[in-house]
Order: structure tokens, then sequence, then C-alpha cells
């Protein structure tokens, strides 16, 4: 029988959870007449052998908190509690249960020997609301606040119903498919329409001429030799095409990236073909550099990059863009890429160790009023908040600090909000006397999965996430991730590291096993599997979707056979599942079996290099335009205030301070600083060990409505901003490292579907221009990156497309941590310095989308040589010590750069911008105090080190532009002496901070 | 005189470890030893070998159902006579933020005047706020508590990192800490005075209690982090505070409970 437990608070104590829940639908569903929300933790415990007794102790000792909880078997709780509703909320049957899992476990514990194979239990929340609402009204909260439908089930009760026996019930969301494995075979000579059926039908994501060339693969006669040799059908199955698909996906093999494009650039009257944009332009800028630079260890073929930051250390970064998932289930979406990202880490070389995460998101505005543009679109608040929390829950309980980031807001990420997710991880040079970052399969090695169990959750993440989203995207691709069977595998995985018991690593992300295994099969040349010993969550799985299932934290480990015993026991030790699947081969084929039925036979050769390439068409023609009117003003009081308080200069603190960003103890430069801890720090800090002075900093570049005027210089611009971000607490500019993340809309034309699609490609091929362009000046490394091309909603005239956006994050180094520089400024009468010149640079700027001036205006420039001189000159400054504060200018410019110093260092500062170093002639003052020209540090420094700190700074664009003082106030003065902004440091901090609370 | 061997549990999410290590490292432990609950379960890390005995932050099972719950299950059921011999005899524990929720909720803090284990009588529930956020918070130590691990210390700043730390009790239970001076961190605001104001007081506790001890005071629970205060540029605002030593005030806990277990145990 099934018990049904309630929890509730007691009676006589607030219920915090249900405050928030109060706040939320009066701020999101305007409805105020919700007098009270108490919530109930539900558990339906499904113990066969379990007695009475039994279940009464563990709701007792588990269950319970006798100080503050109460507790009753069946419905009875709710009689206690007044109310005028209840909604009830659980999972839908093989979503993944964390707080269920821990209950049973739990059960297990106390009782030996009851649990058996297939009992659970089964986490919900009942809440109980007060208040004249209607069912109506009661539906929209629960399905738009308490419930996500595709994941959860729920169900609501109200008074009258309650009083006349209406229950909740003990039904179990448990999976009762019972399908037989079952192998099907695809007839691939049909014609060429009915290829494109399959293609869509099987989720594939396949185009015809893929088809084709998997069609021609099947008629060769070795291959039909090879077939029949080890009894495998002619006929294609099921799963070897969806392994196709899977590693063929956009997602996986970068095909836009490695595309034949033929470039116009109209502007200029340029014609240009690129074999490979990846090959052109990515790998060429960092094989032009690796030469002199031997810190480089790891580059393209890994999980991620590893340079060696420090003697014996090695720093292992990627950073994913997990966002199709996101925008159907914020909250699991968001944590999926989280610890998706971790394993990567883990993954790369022999396994290092997370010690950071990084997260930017990209969002519309979460104050969004208009019609949501689709049937199956969350709100963007909805989105928000869910993103930030499975980020929030995914880093908190792994226990891995996020130290920097940043969140983007505009409307135009409605359809497709980007949440990328980067890790940063740690490894010795060596491991047992082998270098870590190079790992290799044995032939013969047995194949291992390790972690948790496959399910029907993330199939087709990889064939999804490549297609435009549209109202029937299947459910299955959306995955929920456990943190903390994830965070048990990493302590067993670097316990077997560091012992050498497995001679590769890699995770399961995208792709699953056929992903994971079929790259390192690579390493021999080949696999062997058996799906049938692959642990299930539960029964009903096709041999297929075994294999590509993306189901969260597994890792697949070669093992040569001598290591099992000893892996076996340190994973029992660790409470890890690891199943040995298969062996490596050097057959040259992919060979998976169920049992003993053949499931798929694919030539290893015709699997990664088998696919035909792309020939795309890219034209550029949109000229700058430099035409656009401002209003005049008398001051500028007003507009600071409105500027500061904009969504993408607002403090996010209120949203960051919700993760841990400290755990692991490495974080000398935290996201918040100054006085209050509070202000805004341009790049993070991470020491490597507290033993060690040595750091790492990170940092990034992000302004994608940059796109609007030129992804050329929305590329350049991003990777100053990272640099500068770097350089402003302390980097070492003649130490970086970068990581490319492109996320684009589709660039592929079609003339109904995509009609703007060849100036999208364009645009990534001025984006790549610009990535080598400015990397190969600023002698940035690219060590990882990845790309996303399908970010549009809807297709033809109704697709919403994000802007271009290039996410460009940056390792660098410092020596001595102690070298810091922070923000905030330090001391009334420290001198401000402005590094780098101002030019008339507002090509979609904050300033001009507070204005709505939209595509005209010019895109800031990047000079690098005359950049990094200044760089170097400042950075030699900071390592002198005489450096007080230091801050970056990007959105809104010198006026936000300039308040925020004031106000995180609690003091006042006079600004008299006639003395900014400008580029050209800038008529208007209000352009000099809101251009965002790229290049420009705000700097102070003590009276007494002024002389030093302008002999070093000679020669480089840099004046003194003002004074720090204990006035409280933020003074500007301009043209003729006129006062432009006279306002109390507090006043602007106030409305800096206010903006994104009002979310919470 | 003994020697400073410290034991730090693992696993099961809990992700604190390696810090606290270092914490007990630089405070000059005799051996820091990091060791998977069921290692300690099996004897291949044997208890009785050890004379600190640390429970460090994390999320253990990810606080589901409530924190530090499960993993107490697991110690009581599985190491609950060893533990009562350890504390019996004197030796040191010390409960960190998740550590300090599984002493709580398993009883050995507060503690019983009589037995080791005592039943469940205080808390540490969800926040006012209802979520979890990683802040710094000043801290003062209890003058009147003896326990070794608090002298010399008289506030700390610290940061606090959890979702569940509002320290709740029976009426009768906290008179019993008040009167035994088991009171070891309370939150105050800026003048020194203990506060009940957000976000001083970060998640409303009663009293403003940060941290106990149990009566005999070898055994400290506490839900701020002072492992991540060893040295000065773990403060938020390091860079305005030049006056700080190298050395983080932090780090006087552990060198106590060190000092304490070579000198007077």
């Amino acid at each position: 029988m099934v018990f049904r437990v309630e929890v509730g608070l007691r009676g006589d104590l607030k219920d915090p959870h249900g405050k928030i829940i109060q706040r939320r639908v009066k701020s999101d569903f305007n409805i105020e007449s919700v007098a009270d929300v108490r919530v109930f933790k539900v558990y339906l415990i499904d113990v066969q052998k379990a007695d009475l007794a039994q279940v009464k102790r563990f709701v007792a000792e588990v269950l319970t908190d006798p100080v503050t909880e109460v507790a009753h078997l069946n419905e009875d709780l709710t009689d206690a509690f007044a109310f005028d509703w209840l909604a009830e909320v659980g999972f839908l049957p093989g979503v993944t249960d964390n707080e269920g899992r821990t209950a049973l476990w739990a059960f297990k514990t106390l009782f030996p020997g009851v649990v058996g194979e297939h009992d659970a239990v089964y986490a919900g929340r009942k809440y109980l609301l007060n208040g004249s609402l209607g069912q109506k009204e009661v539906e929209r909260i629960t399905t738009g606040l308490l419930c996500n439908k595709l994941i959860q089930r729920h169900r609501v009760i109200g008074r009258a119903a309650w009083e006349k026996g209406d229950r909740m019930g003990d039904r179990i969301p448990a999976v009762t498919e019972q399908a037989r494995p079952e192998v099907r075979l695809v007839p691939l000579e049909i014609e060429d329409e009915a290829l494109d059926k399959i293609s869509k039908e099987r989720v594939l994501a396949l185009s015809r001429e893929e088809m084709k060339a998997v069609q021609a693969y099947y008629r060769r006669p070795r291959t039909k030799a090879m077939r029949k040799e080890l009894g495998f059908p002619e006929l294609p199955t099921d799963c070897e095409l969806e392994v196709l698909g899977q590693t063929w996906s956009e997602h996986c093999k970068h095909k836009i990236f490695s595309a034949e494009i033929f470039y116009t650039d109209a502007v200029t009257n340029v014609a240009m073909k690129i074999d490979s944009l990846f090959k052109s332009y990515i790998k060429k800028t960092t094989y032009d550099l690796l030469p002199t630079m031997p810190w480089v260890k790891s580059v393209f073929d890994d999980n991620a990059g590893v340079i060696e930051i420090d003697d014996g250390l090695l720093l292992a970064m990627k950073v994913e863009p997990p966002h199709s998932p996101s925008a159907l289930d914020p909250y699991g979406g968001a944590l999926t890429g989280i610890v998706g990202v971790n394993r990567d880490i883990m993954g790369c070389g022999l396994g290092a160790k997370p010690i950071f995460n990084t997260d930017v998101f990209c969002f519309a505005s979460p104050f969004y009023r208009g019609d949501l543009p689709g049937p199956n679109l969350l709100h963007p608040a909805r989105i928000f908040r869910g993103v930030h929390q499975g980020v929030k829950d995914g880093g908190n309980e792994s226990g891995i600090p996020v130290v920097n980031g940043s969140i983007f807001f505009d409307n135009r990420f409605i359809g497709k909000p980007l949440v990328f997710c980067g890790t940063g991880g740690l490894m010795p040079a060596e491991v047992r006397g082998k270098p870590s970052w190079q790992k290799k399969p044995e032939p013969g090695d047995l194949i291992v999965m390790t972690g948790g169990r496959v399910g029907k959750d993330g199939i087709h993440g990889a064939t999804f996430s490549s297609e435009e989203l549209h109202p029937g995207s299947p459910v299955t691709a959306v995955q929920i991730g456990d943190p903390i069977v994830q965070k048990r595998m990493t302590d067993f995985i670097l316990e077997a590291r560091d012992k050498g018991l497995y001679t590769a690593i890699t995770d399961n992300g995208a792709g699953g096993l056929s992903s994971s295994i079929g790259e390192m099969a690579t390493g021999t040349g080949g696999a062997r599997i058996n799906l049938e010993k692959v642990p299930l969550k539960y029964e009903g799985l096709q041999p297929w979707e075994i294999f590509v299932s993306e189901a969260q934290e597994r890792m697949t480990l070669s093992v040569p056979a001598r290591h099992m015993t000893e892996l076996q026991r340190i994973a029992a030790i660790h409470e890890v599942e690891m199943t040995a699947i298969g062996e490596f081969t050097t057959s040259g084929q992919l060979e998976i079996y169920h049992g003993k039925t053949p499931v798929a036979l694919l030539d290893m050769e015709f699997l990664h290099d088998g696919l035909p390439k792309m020939k795309l068409e890219a034209v550029w023609a949109r000229p700058e335009c430099n035409q656009w009117d401002l209003p005049q003003y008398d001051d500028l009081n007003a507009i600071m205030i409105d500027m500061i308080g904009r969504l993408n200069i607002a403090s996010k603190e209120e949203w960051v301070r919700q993760y841990d960003h400290e755990v692991q103890g490495r974080s000398a430069g935290k996201p918040f600083v100054g006085a209050f801890n509070d202000g805004p720090a341009d790049a993070a800090v991470v020491r490597l060990t507290p033993f060690r002075k040595t750091a790492c900093v990170v940092s990034h570049g992000l302004k994608p409505t940059f796109s609007d005027i030129d992804a050329y210089w929305m590329t350049a611009s991003v990777i100053d901003e990272a640099v500068r971000n770097a350089v402003a607490v302390g980097g070492d500019p003649d130490f970086l490292a970068g990581l490319d993340n492109f996320c684009w809309p589709d660039p592929v034309h079609h003339e109904e579907k995509n009609p703007g699609g060849k100036e999208k490609l364009a645009a990534l091929v001025r984006s790549n221009m610009a990535l080598y362009d400015i990397c190969t000046q600023y002698r940035i490394p690219l060590i990882s990156g990845k790309d996303s091309m399908k970010n549009d909603y809807g297709s033809g005239k109704e697709k919403i497309s994000v802007p271009p956006t290039l996410l460009f994050t940056l390792l660098s180094r410092m020596a001595d941590v102690e070298k810091m520089v922070s923000m905030d400024f330090k001391n009334a009468g420290d001198i401000v310095y402005l590094v780098g010149t101002t030019a008339e640079e507002m090509g979609a700027s904050e300033y001009f989308s507070y204005h709505g001036i939209k595509t005209c205006g010019l895109a800031p420039k990047v000079r690098p040589a005359e950049f990094l001189a200044a760089y170097r000159k400042l950075h030699i400054a900071m390592k002198e010590g005489i450096v007080a504060s230091a801050h970056d200018l990007s959105d809104g410019g010198l006026a936000t750069a300039v308040a925020e110093s004031a106000f995180a260092g609690a003091l006042g500062v006079k600004l008299d911008i006639t003395k900014v170093p400008r580029k050209g002639v800038i008529e208007r003052d209000d352009i000099v105090l809101f251009s965002e020209s790229n290049g420009r540090i705000l700097v102070s420094v003590s009276p007494a080190h002024r002389a030093r700190f302008e002999a070093i700074m000679a020669d480089a664009p840099c004046a003194a532009v003002g004074e720090v003082n204990g006035s409280g106030f933020m003074k500007v003065s301009g043209t003729g002496g006129r006062v432009l902004i006279s306002l109390p440091s507090e006043e602007l901090w106030r409305h800096w901070k206010a903006p994104l609370e009002k979310l919470k | 005189m003994a020697k400073a061997n410290v034991l730090i549990l693992s696993g099961y999410g809990i992700n604190c470890e390696v810090e606290t290590g270092w914490a007990f490292e630089m405070a000059g432990a005799d051996k820091v030893v990091t060791s998977h609950v069921n290692r300690v379960v099996s004897g291949e890390t044997p208890l009785k070998d050890y004379s600190v005995l640390v429970f460090p932050g994390g999320f253990s099972f990810g606080d589901h159902i409530a924190s530090g719950r499960v993993l107490g299950i697991k110690i009581k059921q599985e190491l609950g006579p060893q533990l009562a011999d350890f504390v019996r005899s004197g030796r040191l524990i010390i409960g960190i933020c998740n550590g300090f929720q599984v002493l709580v909720k398993i009883g050995l803090l507060p503690g019983d005047d009589e037995t080791v284990f005592g039943e469940q009588k205080a808390t540490l529930a969800h926040n006012d706020s209802a979520r979890y956020e990683d802040r710094w918070v000043t801290l003062k130590v209890n003058a009147k508590n003896k326990s070794p691990f608090l002298r010399g210390i008289t506030t700390l700043p610290c940061a606090v990192r959890h979702g569940e730390g509002k320290f709740l009790a029976f009426d009768h239970e906290l008179a019993r800490i008040k009167a035994h001076n088991m009171i070891a961190f309370q939150y105050v605001d800026k003048a020194g005075n203990l506060t009940q104001e957000y976000p001083q007081n970060p998640n409303g506790s009663e009293q403003a209690i940060a941290g106990i001890t149990n009566k005999r005071g070898n055994i400290l629970g506490l839900m701020p982090h002072p492992e991540v205060f060893i040295s000065k540029t773990q403060h938020p605002h390091w860079t305005r505070l030049p006056e700080l030593d190298d050395e983080g005030p932090g780090l006087k806990i552990f060198r106590n409970a060190v000092d304490f277990v070579k000198n007077e145990l």
C-alpha cells in the first residue's frame, strides 16, 4: 500500500515560502486577494514491505522537524489549517525526483533490508491558499507559478469540494510503460521527400543531402559485407540512424562552422570563399600564437581547453550554452547546464576538479507586459527566476562557487533565453608520472558507465538544440540533474584518477553514450557494447533510447580489466554505481548489441568523417549610419537617475548573492567589493590555494546589441571588454587565454523559412574575422569554445531571432594576489584618472537605447596596439601598488563607472569632463559621459603617488579628470564649467539597487 | 599531551572538506585526514585514532527533506556508539554550517546534561528570507562560554552561506542554553549589539544565535564559515583594510582546537 504523508510548519509559525508565493501572485498576476499561503511537503511512500510502525517512525525521525513541524499520515493535517483552496503539485512519471530519492535512501538506512528494487518515495508540494479566488485564478496561479506542466502534474481542490470529501489521494507517478526491447529497421531506398519525412519524424535534424549520404553508405559493398559477416540486417536500424543524427548534429559536429562559405561584402565590394570558419579563424588564431606559448597545454580536442596557470598546476575551462531546455523548463535546463559543464571539466584530460563556475544570462525584460509570441513560451520573469534557481542549486549543492557572470536584457531573447554556464577546474600537471591533460583508451579496456541511471529524460537533446523551437517540441528533451549524485561521482572519480585506475574519461552530455563512446572509440578505432548491461531507471526503454539518452550525471571511463576490482571497491565506498557495458576494440566498427540482438553497426570512419560539407552564402550590405537626433538637456540629473536604474546597468546583487561565491576558499576578488560589499567587481580573482600567491583572473565581455551595428565591432568590443575587466583587477595583460561562445540566429538562408539567413551568416563571418584580428594582436589563444546556431523562435516572417551574440570569457593570471585592485574609491583626496580615449561611438549604447535609437550611431572601435600599450603601463603601476582603484567603462560609459566607484567607496567625487582625453571632436557633454568607447579604465591614485603614476602612464592616453572627496556627492561639470550632474552618491546607489530587487 | 590528529568527514554532498583541511593544516595539526563517512563506519579510518572530528559545510543529500537530517540519520545509525565514546572522552568536535545542522539534528547540540545524544531540542529552520544567501556578517563571542574553541576571540567577521540557519529552540531549552553559557556566537550590528535586523542577522535566529557549544564545551557548531577567513585576501573588501594581518582571524578557532589537544587533552 502507498502511505501518504503531509508535513507542514506548525500553525503558530510564519511560513516564509508562503510569503514569497503571496508576493509573487500579487506582482505576477495582479491578484491582490490572496491573504495567506502555506506550503506542505507531501510524500507518497511506496515501499511494499514497510509496515505502519516503520512508516510512523520514518515520519517522526526523518520527515518531521520536532521543533517546527507537524506531520500526519493521509490528509488529516489539512483539516487543522484554514484554507479556501488547495493546489497540489508532483512530478510526472519518470521525471527525476531528487527529494523522493533521498527519502527512500533514508528509509533504507533506517530499516536495512526492507526496501525492494521497485520501491520508491515520491515528493510533492501542497499549497493552502486563503483568499476569495475563483477556480480559474487558482488554476492560473498553479500553472503559472507553482508548477511547470511539462514535468509536473497538479490538482486543485476548492473548500466546497473538500467538504464533500474530495481528496488528493495516493496515486503515484510510477512509470508503467512495459514495451519490449525491439530493433526496428528503416528502409532508406525511398523517394527523397520520404527521406526528409524520416529525418523530421525521428527528430534526426539531418538535411536531405545528409540523408542521401547515409543512404549511399548502406549501398556500399563493404558495408553490406561487414553487416552480413557480423550478423546485422542489411537495412539500417533505428539505432544507427539515431547515432548518425546525434553524431552529425549541428550541436556536436558544428556543421555551419565547418561549411564552405561564399562571402560577399557589398559595402566594400569584396568577395571571398572561406573553407570552414573554424579552421580559417578560430584554429588559426590559436595555432598562430601557440609556438610562443608553451603554457597552453590542450586545445580543441578535449572537453575543455587546458593551460598551465602556475608551476605544476593546470587550469581547464569550458563554457556551454544549454539554451533550448532552459526555454521549456528554465529550472531543469539551467541546472542541467551547470552540472553538465562541471562534467566537461571532470572529463577533461584525466579529470580536473571544478573550482569555479561562471554564469551569463540573456533574457527579455522580466517586466515585459505584452503578449507572449508563442503558446509554449514562458514569461521572461518566470524564465529569469527559474534559470537563476537552477544555476543556484546546481552550483551551491555541488560546492562550486559562482565567481563571475552577468545578466543582459533585450526583448529579442523572449523566444530563446541564452544561458551560458562555464566551469574552471584544476588538475596536477602530472598524474602518477603521466601528463594529466592527455588520455587514450587501450584496446581491450572495458567501457564503464558510472554515475546515474538511464531513463527517457533527455532523449534528442543534441538534435533538438539543433532545431528552432516549435509548439510540438518533445518533452523528453527536458532533464533534471541531481547535483548530489554528481558530487558523489566527482569524489569517486578524483580518487580513482589519483590511483591511476582508468586510461581515459569523458562525460555523457549531449548524445549520451552515443557521443561519449563514439568519441572515445576513435582512440582505439572501435568499440563493442551490450546495452542490456546498462542500468535503467525503469523498464521499457528501446535500445536506441538507451544509447542516445542524455540522462544526467554520468561519465564513461575506459578501464583496464586488472583495475576493475579496485575501482568497484572505491565506487562502493562512495555509493556510486558503475557498470562495464562493453570494450574498446580495433575493429574500425562501432558494434552495439542488446543481449544477443544486433542493434547497430557503423563504420567509425563514416560515422566521424562521412558528413557532407555544407555550402552556404553570406552577404553583408549594411553600411554604418551616423544620423541621429537627441534632445538638448539643461542638466543630466534626471537622465543620470534613469540611466543608473536601466536593467543592463542596475545592480544584480539581489540575485547573485544567492549563489555561493566563496566555497572552496579560493576567492580573493569576489563579485561584490567596496565598503558595503556591494560594488560590482570587474572580474573574479581566484587563488589557486591559500599556500600560493598566484591567482587566476576570470572575466568576460558581452554586448549582443552591438551586432545591430556590426558583428565585427561587437566581437572586437566584447574581447576588449573582457581584457580591460581583467586588467582592471590586476590581471596580467601578457597572460591571456580566451573562450568563444557563439549564439547566433539561424544563418542558413531559406527563401520562406529564413529570408534573413545570408546577412546573419555574414555577421558570423565578420565576427570570426574580428576574433582573429583582435585576438592575434592581443595575443589571446582561443582554448575552447562552442557554438549554438538556431536561436530563433517560430519561422518565416513570424520568426523572433536573438541578436548575434558572442560571449567572450577570458582567463588571466596574477603572480601576486596581494596586488589585486578593486573598483571602489578608497580615500578622499585621491586623484581620478581616465585611461583611454573617448570618441563619439554611441551605436547600440545604453544611452541611445534609452532614447530609442536602435541601429544608427557608430560602433565602438578597438585599436589593440594602442589599448594594450596603455593596459601594460597600468599593470606596471598596479604591480608597484600605487593604484587605489580601477573600474572598467562599459554599459553607460564614464557616468556609470564614476557613480559605481563613488557609492561602492561610500565617497563623493568631483569630475570635470572637459579633461577627458578624446578622439575626434565631441560636441555634446552627454555623449562624453555616456559614450561606450572601448579601451577605457577609470583609476584613482593617492596624491602621494601622483608623480610616479603619471611617469608610468606617460605616452598613454590618460588624464586626471577629477578628485575623490568626502562630500557624498557625485558632481560633474562640463563645457564652460556648467554643472551637469549633482546628486548624492547614496541616491544613485538606491536607484541602482532597486530595479531587480522588485522581482524577488 | 595528545597528538592533534584531525579527521574531516566527506561524502554524500559534503563540500567544504578541502578548505577546512587547509585551516587545520595552517593551524599546525599533526595530521589532517579527510575520509568518506563510509570509511569511518567500516573502520578503514578508525575514529579512535583522532582527537578532533570535523563535520564540514556542504549540502549533504542536497538538503532534501531538511538540512543535515539524512546524513544525521546515517551517522546516528551507523556511528552512534563510537561517536558517544569520542564525545565522552573530551575530544573535540566542530560542525560548520551543514555540519552544525547535522549536530543539532542528531541531538549532539545543544546536547543533554546526562547523556551524549539527546533528543533533537533545537533546530535550524529556513531563513526568514526563505532563501539561500552568501554574505558577510559580524559575530560576537559569548565571553562567558569557556569552550576551548573560543579562547581569545571577541569578535569575528565571517561569511554565512546557507538557506536554513535560523536557530530555534523550545523556550525551556533556550533558557537552559543561556543558563549554562552554551551560546558561542551571536550576530551583531555595526555598533556591536546583538541584532534581529536583516541582513546583519541573516536568518532571523532567536537571540541572534549563530553558534553554540554543548555544556562541556568540547562540541562547537556554527552556521558561519571561519574556515574561509584564514587569510586576509578572503575578506570581501580586504583591499580597503590595510590593517589586516596576513592570517585571517577565522584561523584562531582552528588553532585553539589544535593547541587544546596538544596541551590539555
